[in-house]
């Protein structure tokens, strides 16, 4: 039917006008990554005074999460928190052994930290596909959060 | 369909093409070659294809029914109703295998059970609980328009089921962009996506309520008068200004809805039964429906808003100088409404189906209007075993059969035999025009 020939030029036609503009990365991993880095926020060279007088009442330094352990490996997060504001919160230990943990982690990980810097607490969301990287980074959360007095 | 129906009809697939490559490349773009490096990870990666062109589907399905004036006017409304219906199912199998197939990736990746693993995303994933329960409500609505299924429901409930396709459409959204690798970290692919969204919900808030309720203000409708025709069927004459404006053509229909207690919350499609004049509209209705009992209650006064005219089941459409109206029980009413338009010169017969002689509604209308004319009338009452509608049995009134314009309306077995009859005698598809009740809805 010609009407159904229509639909499959264009599906082509749409399909490789994206494409041609800009070419898949099937290879790589960290596209996702590299853009969310980008948007994580770093301290604020120039604190309000609003935020110094937090500064002088939060708890301040670098708080080391528990290992939390997983089916596919260990979570461990280190949060470094100033005046009671999450300032930097890094993931050192997360399952990194396949290549789809290596995958799915690249992803999960910028966004789980853009999360915890975002909600400013463990009340994160987790994310699609990667469920117990989700559930280890937020324990490991937890409990750093917990020692830094912040429960 | 005129010619330039069909030239805008293949432009409309072009763009329905463009849309789909556009919405797979979303996919191709964000892909990696370890998301089918596994089976459970291609298990997740084809349910992902799924749901983006199912959702796809379901945009367009929406902005199919959207009643866009242009393209009413360019496709026809009844084009757009059989291509809402063409797709309907391809969007609810695919975004049933999305929902299958993402449950066993998951859980086959994370080794546990499916339904544990619904449980898990349910509680951990954003918006997944809301999208769930979209899930069901677009599959009550896709189960409940199956043929089959639809036949023994009234149109009040099918209705009311198919109203929450919006609300799934809509509670969907968030989980997509939340949980969906192509659109984390792709802020063109997600802008992209709520284009789409977004561009459907204001084509419906504008041309589904807007504009109908914008115009049937202007028109100021409301119904003068209630009167019974007969056993179950009810006229209702509605009165207004400036009607002739809007177009209407005797054999089209609107969207009804009564203004008043119990009738406000849900329009209905009815056809004109008489040609519209400048001030009068009218309906004739048969209980068909839950909904209909009701009408001969309504009062006079009563506000009335709709939507329309829609359909080609028009007088003008007619080539040959003859036709044939056949009509079967209440299905009579637009062909009685097409008659007083038909061009003065056309030799017109009219068959008239009904099972018992109360049934023949309106046949005093019919009547005069035949006198006026010189219009025949062949009523045809009883089984249908005793009124076969074959070629040889309608030729024996209407012998110029095979070289008229056949105009058809009534229950969808009568429709589909005169269809038949029409075909088996040669007579070309352009010059078979028919209306089955179930045609309007949508």
């Amino acid at each position: 039917m010609k009407r159904a020939l229509l639909i499959a030029g264009g599906t082509v036609g749409g399909l490789g006008a994206v494409l041609s503009i800009t070419p898949p990365q099937f290879g790589s991993s960290s596209t996702v990554a590299g853009g969310i880095q980008k948007t994580t926020p770093t301290p604020t060279a120039a604190p309000t005074p609003a935020a110094a007088k937090a500064a002088a009442s939060g708890p301040s330094g670098t708080f080391m999460g528990d290992s939390i352990n997983t089916q596919f490996g260990p979570v461990q997060i280190q949060i470094t928190i100033s005046g009671g504001k999450i300032t930097h919160v890094a993931v050192p230990v997360y399952p990194n052994s396949s290549g789809r943990d290596q995958q799915i982690n690249s992803q999960a990980v910028p966004w789980l930290i853009q999360e915890a810097m975002k909600a400013q607490s463990s009340n994160i969301q987790g994310v699609g596909g990667a469920s117990y990287t989700s559930q280890g980074f937020y324990d490991s959360l937890v409990s750093a959060l917990a020692k830094a007095g912040m429960k | 369909m005129s010619l330039g129906k069909r030239y805008n009809a293949d432009w409309a697939a072009i763009v329905l093409g463009v849309g789909v490559g556009l919405t797979a490349a979303l996919y191709i773009e964000t892909t990696r070659l370890s998301d089918w490096s596994t089976v459970y990870s291609i298990v997740t990666s084809v349910s992902r294809v799924g749901a983006l062109l199912g959702s796809f589907l379901a945009i367009v399905g929406l902005v199919l029914v959207s009643r866009i004036s242009w393209v009413e006017r360019s496709v026809g409304h009844d084009r757009l109703v059989i291509w809402h219906r063409k797709l309907g199912p391809w969007s609810l199998y695919l975004i049933t295998i999305h929902v299958l197939l993402v449950l066993v990736g998951y859980a086959g990746h994370d080794r546990i059970k499916i339904g544990i693993e619904l449980w898990r995303m349910i509680q951990r994933y954003p918006w997944m609980l809301p999208a769930f329960v979209a899930f069901i409500f677009f599959a009550m609505a896709g189960v409940t328009s199956y043929k089959k299924a639809r036949a023994k429901m009234s149109y009040e409930a099918w209705w009311t089921i198919h109203l929450y396709t919006y609300l799934a459409i809509a509670l969907s959204f968030m989980h997509q962009v939340l949980t969906g690798p192509m659109f984390i970290g792709h802020p063109l692919n997600k802008l992209y996506w709520e284009f789409l969204y977004i561009g459907a919900g204001a084509a419906i808030v504008f041309w589904r309520i807007a504009i109908p309720t914008f115009r049937s203000l202007i028109h100021n409708l409301r119904i003068e008068q209630v009167v019974v025709e007969g056993p179950g069927v009810i006229s209702v004459i509605m009165h207004g200004r400036g009607l002739d404006k809007l177009g209407a053509q005797g054999g089209q229909f609107f969207s009804w809805r009564f203004m008043t207690r119990g009738h406000w919350w849900m329009s209905h499609p009815y056809s004109l039964s008489a040609a519209p004049t400048a001030n009068y509209m009218r309906v004739t209705i048969k209980d068909l429906g839950d909904h209909s009992k009701d009408v001969r209650n309504l009062k006079a006064g009563t506000r009335v808003f709709f939507e329309g005219p829609y359909g080609t089941f028009v007088a003008n459409t007619s080539t040959r100088g003859h036709v044939v109206l056949i009509g079967g029980g209440v299905g009579i009413t637009p062909l009685r409404a097409l008659m007083e338009e038909l061009d003065p010169t056309k030799v017109v017969d009219v068959i008239f189906r009904a099972s018992r002689d109360e049934d023949l509604v309106l046949r005093k209308e019919l009547d005069a209007l035949a006198d006026a004319r010189g219009a025949r009338v062949h009523y045809l009452v009883g089984s249908r075993k005793e009124h076969p509608m074959t070629a040889k049995y309608i030729m024996k009134f209407v012998p110029a059969f095979r070289d008229s314009d056949v105009y058809v309306c009534g229950p969808t077995p009568l429709v589909d035999a005169v269809h038949e009859a029409a075909v088996s005698c040669g007579i070309p598809k352009d010059r078979i025009h028919d209306e089955a009740f179930e045609f309007h809805n949508v």
